[in-house]
């Protein structure tokens, strides 16, 4: 079948996103696409889903570009917002912008990160406030295991999360 | 990074550790790279220190929310902590709590009013009151987020009767994300879009996220004496001292 001419195709928007979750690996496309109609079905239902018309254009496990209709990109948003986990992993869409072509989305939103994850055995942090051992860290992000769990019961996470400064100051008290 | 002509955002909802999993600077490191201008660290005052330092390099203000049990003790609260903090919080609810930080009018923002029970728990009674005492309302999106079904559903519903309140009576009010941790956080633009889901147009939203927000910081600082009087010209340091005005 011969495609529509470029003027009567469907305006599109890509959104370009960043994923971030807690354990810090790379997530496959299918694990994604599923939490995103998933958290879009239960949000906005069939009616809304069919009319965003999602189509993950591209992804590295940690960015990528999501093609969606350009009159349903509000509720794409709001969509995007409600993914809370991914298979069982807190995650979070984090988008970074919005473009009408894919090459604008890519050129001026995603950024490739060069900053390393490393993981550390154990090193123990103790001080006024907080105290447990750091488990990972990647530039200023340091993941903590706190000996008071009930904190990470509230927050719902695996990890307690801090910054650099707050170990740095705490040494200085 | 905002533009110089965007408006400034504002989260005025957070609860970073020791009451969620996140420390304040590192929800402050995240809200810097979602686009956010400020956030106001809001922990229940049973986590409240008092005396951690905020990080310096991120607009973050120092606020608290009281949960309190009957209308005394929220009076009694108030009176503790309202000079210590920059924004104050009740921890809504309870209709005759709902109503009597309203009644009181030293809260800046009234959370989650619809928590309680079966009503969306405020009336026009408790919105007119607000209206005329400056408290905010605050429709945290952290339920919307996190829930899915029944509870999702009675929180957009609550949230769009309230609103239709607000809009008629002009109750200022405050849009948040409610987060307990940084994964918890979203950019503007996406509480924006799902504070339309509950009925609200772009421009209403904006001015949730910015508008009342820094009414409320205009508020809590020390150059401010009442609505319309502030004292301009000199800086906030000899005023305080008393030979500025």
């Amino acid at each position: 079948m011969k495609i529509l001419p470029s003027s009567l195709r469907e305006r599109k928007r890509y959104v370009a996103f960043r994923l971030i979750r807690e354990d810090g690996e790379a997530t496959d496309r299918k694990a994604l696409l599923d939490e995103i109609f998933f958290a879009t079905q239960t949000l906005l239902g069939d009616e809304g889903s069919s009319e965003i018309g999602y189509r993950l254009m591209d992804f590295d496990g940690h960015a990528g570009i999501m093609r969606v209709s350009h009159g349903a990109l509000e509720p794409a948003r709001a969509a995007l917002a409600t993914v809370y986990a991914i298979k069982g992993n807190r995650a979070a869409i984090k988008i970074l912008g919005v473009s009408g072509t894919i090459r604008a989305a890519t050129e001026k939103y995603i950024v490739s990160e060069n900053v390393e994850t490393v993981n550390i055995l154990s090193r123990q942090i103790r001080n006024v406030r907080m105290s447990g051992n750091a488990v990972r860290e990647k530039g200023d992000e340091i993941e903590v295991i706190p000996d008071d769990r009930e904190v990470l019961k509230r927050g719902n996470t695996r990890y307690l999360s801090v910054t650099s400064s707050d170990i740095v100051t705490n040494r200085q008290e | 990074m905002p533009q110089v002509n965007e408006p400034l955002f504002y989260d005025f909802n957070t609860h970073p550790y020791p009451e969620g999993s996140s420390s304040a600077s590192r929800m402050a490191l995240e809200a810097g790279k979602l686009g956010w201008a400020g956030v106001c660290s809001l922990p229940h005052h049973e986590y409240f220190a008092g005396k951690e330092p905020l990080p310096a390099d991120f607009r973050i203000f120092r606020g608290v929310e009281i949960a309190a049990a009957n209308a005394n003790e929220l009076r009694k609260l108030t009176d503790r902590f309202r000079d210590r903090v920059q924004v104050l919080a009740v921890h809504g609810g309870d209709e005759t709590i709902n109503r009597a930080a309203c009644e009181d009018g030293r809260a800046d923002i009234l959370t989650h009013p619809h928590e309680g029970g079966k009503t969306s728990g405020i009336n026009h009674i408790i919105a007119k009151l607000a209206a005329d005492r400056n408290v905010a309302l605050d429709f945290c999106l952290f339920p919307v987020i996190r829930n899915k079904g029944g509870s999702r559903v009675r929180a957009l519903s609550s949230y769009r009767a309230n609103f239709a309140l607000v809009r008629k009576y002009g109750v200022p009010y405050v849009i948040t994300s409610g987060a307990m941790s940084h994964y918890d956080l979203r950019d503007p633009r996406s509480l924006i879009a799902l504070a339309r889901l509950f009925g609200l147009n772009e421009a209403e939203a904006v001015k949730g996220l910015s508008y009342y927000p820094e009414q409320i910081i205009r508020r809590a600082s020390p150059a401010y004496v009442m609505d319309g009087v502030e004292i301009l010209g000199t800086n906030c340091d000899s005023c305080e001292k008393g030979d500025g005005a």
